[in-house]
């Protein structure tokens, strides 16, 4: 039961961090891999506040969000001078320097060694502890979150985007900023992020960087990739079937130490296939071009 | 001063072996316009199949290289065949075979881990004979990597310049329907880059995998290097694609002497993207006429 109940909890930080990537890979049509650097930098500047300068809970929250947001504008400024395999690729350096950064700034965030004992979250006197209240807790995030997003994709906003990323010159040609509304797709879709890293870090209690590695960005890209993306059935479908996907090949029986291989194995063919026959995704509106 | 004159040398030595990543990446973007992450992968398997070769199958250094080579030559063209084909005769777009790529790079990197396990492997050799030039010492190994890495280089970039057929890549990379129009082979010359882009991963997994034993995710590191330094040196010229390795080896080599190598990947991207703010053309750029820009 437990389990299962960390499972839901997972897909529940997995969502919002699907969803808002979606505004900037499905709607925007740039696939970025620096997802888990933003997811990353959410949580470490969460569990700082908390821990360091002891900030009440939620205003960590705010303040990483913020934080987040503002790094997203610096770096996006420079990623959005570039479209397509460049925009990636200056994402994934962009990923590269914060896993070092998070990694090597020892007198910040402790380095290799982790940040451990992160309180967990307290509401209305009752400490969240157990799976159950994680899981509702990760139920009320979501039902936060997820309108919020879904609003975004529903308004003039969404949809400008939309027109850019299927043709960038005819919609400047109408007045519309194309560098601005990038940058403001990729900034918000990090703030998002960061508030999965919160919630992330306030539930194993633990952060060290190796959980937001150039793997976990290209994991949460893939997300998309085989969901689908730029509409809201995508993402869902692509959070389910790649976190249930090792869960269903552990039960088969195969030893540890060649699931994990396995399942890469899988997701890698799935991948080169889904291009090949479907470069929208399973259930996605927008064809990688 | 003897310090820095030796970190330069190492620096060269991997400027060499860098280079020729680099230009193997460089010929497969520069003429089949695909980004091709799957370079990273390949570099694995050729350093598994030179272990393969020198530990068990107990062949000479310079055997086993030499049959490396030539059998990542083989699975480039298989890459071309089963892989990039398929895709560019769908159209498909440079996204999608991007991600494609980069699948094959995960489920390669993969294959290999599940065969001979994550740890580290490394070649049983002699130590090295130290050779002394004034106030530089290199290992004969590094002596070696340096001098094929010139020669490969050189005389790659001899035939880029002077025959028809590699001439034509460029223009592959421009117009790749002109191709049969010019009465070349179109698909004959993709997989002609794919063997000769592959080849060259192979010779520095072979000597790197001699030098410093190979393991199945180092993959990335190196297509990162051979990236980075395509896009640093100008993606448009073969000069750029070796200015750009030897330029990105010597700064890592001194940043490791001035802070450590754990900061190593910072100073890479770091000059990635001051390079891409301030002179997105690469360090060197070709003469271009004023119609083409």
């Amino acid at each position: 039961m437990n389990y299962a109940l960390h499972l839901l909890v997972m897909i529940g930080i997995y969502l919002p961090l699907a969803y808002s990537l979606n505004l900037t890979v499905g709607f925007s049509g740039l696939l970025s891999v620096a997802h888990a650097a933003f997811y990353g930098i959410g949580a470490y500047a969460f569990t700082l506040l908390l821990t360091g300068a002891h900030f009440h809970p939620l205003l960590a929250l705010a303040a990483a969000v913020l934080l987040t947001g503002l790094i997203a504008l610096g770096s996006g400024t420079i990623s959005l001078r570039f479209r397509g395999d460049l925009f990636l690729f200056v994402t994934l350096g962009f990923q590269m320097i914060v896993f070092v950064i998070l990694y090597n700034w020892v007198d910040l965030t402790r380095g290799p060694y982790g940040i451990p004992g992160i309180p967990r979250p307290v509401f209305f006197g009752t400490v969240v502890r157990t799976p159950m209240q994680y899981a509702g807790l990760a139920v009320v995030m979501n039902a936060i979150l997820l309108p919020m997003i879904f609003a975004l994709y529903r308004s003039p906003f969404g949809k400008t985007l939309k027109a850019l990323r299927e043709n960038e010159t005819a919609a400047a040609a109408l007045g519309i900023n194309p560098k601005r509304l990038f940058l403001q797709a990729f900034a918000l879709s990090a703030a998002f992020a960061a508030v999965s890293g919160a919630f992330y870090a306030s539930y194993v209690t633990y952060i060290d960087p190796t959980s937001f590695t150039l793997k976990e960005s290209i994991f949460i890209a893939a997300i998309l990739l085989l969901g689908g993306s730029g509409n809201r059935v995508g993402p869902l479908i692509g959070v389910v079937v790649m976190l249930l996907l090792p869960e269903g090949l552990r039960f088969v029986g195969l030893p540890d130490a060649m699931a994990y291989n396995l399942r890469e194995i899988i997701y890698g063919l799935l991948l080169v296939v889904l291009m090949y026959l479907r470069p929208q995704g399973i259930a996605g509106e927008y064809r990688m071009a | 001063m003897n310090l820095l004159l030796q970190l330069l040398a190492n620096g060269l030595v991997y400027g060499a072996l860098y280079a020729m990543l680099a230009v193997g990446f460089g010929l497969v973007w520069r003429s089949l316009r695909v980004f091709h992450l799957a370079y990273g992968g390949l570099f694995v398997v050729s350093g598994y199949l030179f272990h393969m070769l020198t530990v068990w199958a107990a062949l000479p250094p310079w055997a086993a290289g030499g049959l490396t080579v030539v059998a990542s030559a083989g699975l480039g063209w298989l890459i071309e065949f089963a892989l990039y084909r398929p895709f560019y005769r769908r159209h498909a777009g440079s996204g999608a075979v991007l991600i494609a790529s980069l699948g094959v790079l995960v489920v390669l990197e993969n294959v290999v881990a599940l065969i001979f396990g994550n740890e580290l492997k490394t070649v049983p050799r002699e130590m090295a004979t130290m050779i002394q030039f004034g106030n530089v010492r290199l290992t004969s190994l590094q002596l070696w990597g340096l001098v094929i890495g010139v020669v490969s280089v050189a005389f790659l970039w001899v035939l880029v310049r002077r025959l028809r057929t590699f001439k034509a890549l460029w223009a592959m990379g421009d117009q790749p329907e002109l191709i049969p129009v010019l009465g070349l082979p179109l698909y004959r010359l993709r997989a002609l880059v794919l063997a000769i882009g592959t080849a060259m991963a192979a010779i520095p997994a072979c000597v790197l995998t001699l030098d410093i034993g190979i393991d199945p995710f180092v993959g990335m590191s190196y297509l990162l290097i051979a990236a980075v330094a395509v896009l640093a040196g100008g993606v448009d010229s073969y000069r750029g694609w070796v200015t750009g390795g030897v330029t990105l080896a010597i700064l890592q080599s001194l940043v490791v002497w001035k802070f450590s190598a754990r900061w190593m990947d910072l100073v890479t991207f770091g000059l990635l993207v001051a390079m891409l703010v301030f002179r997105p053309q690469g360090l060197v750029q070709n003469t271009k006429r004023i119609e083409e820009t």
